[in-house]
């Protein structure tokens, strides 16, 4: 068992046991953390493939700012929970129910099964060729000639999700006013 | 390739020095607990309410805007590395989506997003 | 080197995970989580297969940056709608809006 091999195993372990956890957290503010901790086992995954410069746009877009979006948003809105001390409306009856908890469960499972039954089909050429050992370069360098458009469409939808979310926002705040 | 036994090394570290420094502070203090010890601790003042309010909703909007702004630095990393050998074309492309960038704090500045009340 | 195969096994899981907390909860945030990861686990096939099959072309995390970058917008509007439907309808009635005009 070589060493890359093992930090994938508890990689990967983190990762889906976090994500479990997301979905069977009692607390809505524990599922923010625990998908914080999964966030940061995909950051891992990423260093293992070789995407280092992509493991810190992780840590930086999905630990720093979408969690802490989510974490306001748990405590602008879900205060009823928090202060109770009451999670969702008998959540294991649910997960345990035929009708809401069984469905899901069996679409999830045949996603799953069908995806990875296709992947034993494909034939996929791995390609022997030692990686970029500079990949925020390369990225720099394919980003700013090939995917010029995309890039900039990106700013344009960074700039429509901030309007857009203020606007919605503000908008009860003006009339009390 | 990412060297693997230094950042184990590092973490083993960082998760043991902390660990190291609180397990041996529970174990050499007094345990004495009393009301005014655990308090909530307001900067000295004498706490008022209950902590769990419901927030001001202006908070979210800060919240948004950094997130933004968080996402653009993603694609300033790569652009400061390489931007000597893009030369004006590269500089101007930045310039471009810093500006519509730009477009959304103004638009968050005039509609009084950003001050307090 | 890990086989590409596992990495792919991690991604579906991961993507299963999250399509089971998107239909199974009734909290929007949570909701909100859960498609969060099935991002992540789509970045993780891009990356997964950049890796393997395009190592000396980075189109594979450049698209995940993408992704990321549509991820966050998502989230901020997302969340910004989940917020409005919570003040007007209070935090219990968010699987229970109907309407779309308030």
């Amino acid at each position: 068992m070589n060493l890359q091999l093992l930090a994938f195993m508890i990689l990967s372990l983190v990762t889906l046991g976090a994500a479990f956890k997301v979905i069977t957290a009692r607390f809505i503010t524990h599922a923010a953390l625990y998908l914080a901790l999964s966030f940061v086992g995909v950051a891992g995954l990423f260093l293992l493939l070789n995407a280092d410069f992509l493991a810190a746009v992780q840590l930086l877009v999905y630990v720093g700012a979408i969690t802490t979006m989510l974490i306001f948003a748990v405590m602008l809105s879900q205060v009823e929970e928090i202060r109770q001390g009451a999670a969702e409306e008998g959540f294991w009856r649910r997960i345990l129910s035929a009708r809401f908890g069984v469905i899901p469960l069996a679409v999830a499972a045949a996603l799953a099964g069908v995806i990875l039954y296709l992947y034993r089909f494909a034939n996929w050429k791995a390609v022997p060729v030692a990686p970029d050992p500079n990949t925020t370069r390369s990225i720099g360098q394919a980003m700013f000639t090939t995917y010029l458009i995309p890039f900039e469409v990106a700013s344009l939808v960074l700039l429509v999700a901030m309007i857009g979310a203020i606007v919605l926002t503000m908008k009860k705040e003006d009339r009390s006013r | 390739m990412v060297n693997f036994v230094d950042l184990t090394v590092f973490l083993a570290i960082g998760i043991l020095l902390p660990a190291a420094m609180m397990g041996a502070g529970a174990l050499l203090r007094p345990q004495r607990p009393g009301k005014v010890k655990l308090e909530p601790y307001e900067c000295g003042e004498i706490p008022v309410g209950d902590a769990r309010i419901r927030y001001h909703i202006r908070y979210y909007i800060f919240a948004l805007v950094f997130v933004v702004f968080d996402v653009e630095t993603v694609f300033l990393y790569p652009w400061a590395v390489i931007w000597k050998s893009l030369g004006l074309f590269g500089f101007v492309e930045m310039m471009i989506f810093l500006g519509i960038l730009v477009i959304g704090l103004i638009y968050a500045w005039k509609k009084r997003v950003l001050e307090w009340i | 080197m890990i086989p590409l195969f596992y990495v792919l096994v991690v991604s579906t899981l991961l993507f299963a995970l999250g399509v089971y907390g998107a239909l199974l909860s009734t909290n929007a945030i949570r909701i909100l989580m859960s498609i969060e990861m099935i991002l992540n686990a789509v970045n993780l096939n891009l990356v997964g297969f950049g890796r393997y099959i395009t190592p000396s072309d980075p189109r594979g995390q450049i698209f995940a940056i993408f992704v990321m970058t549509v991820a966050a917008a998502e989230a901020a509007v997302g969340l910004a709608i989940i917020l409005v439907i919570a003040r007007r309808y209070g935090a219990a009635a968010i699987d229970r809006v109907r309407m779309l005009k308030g």
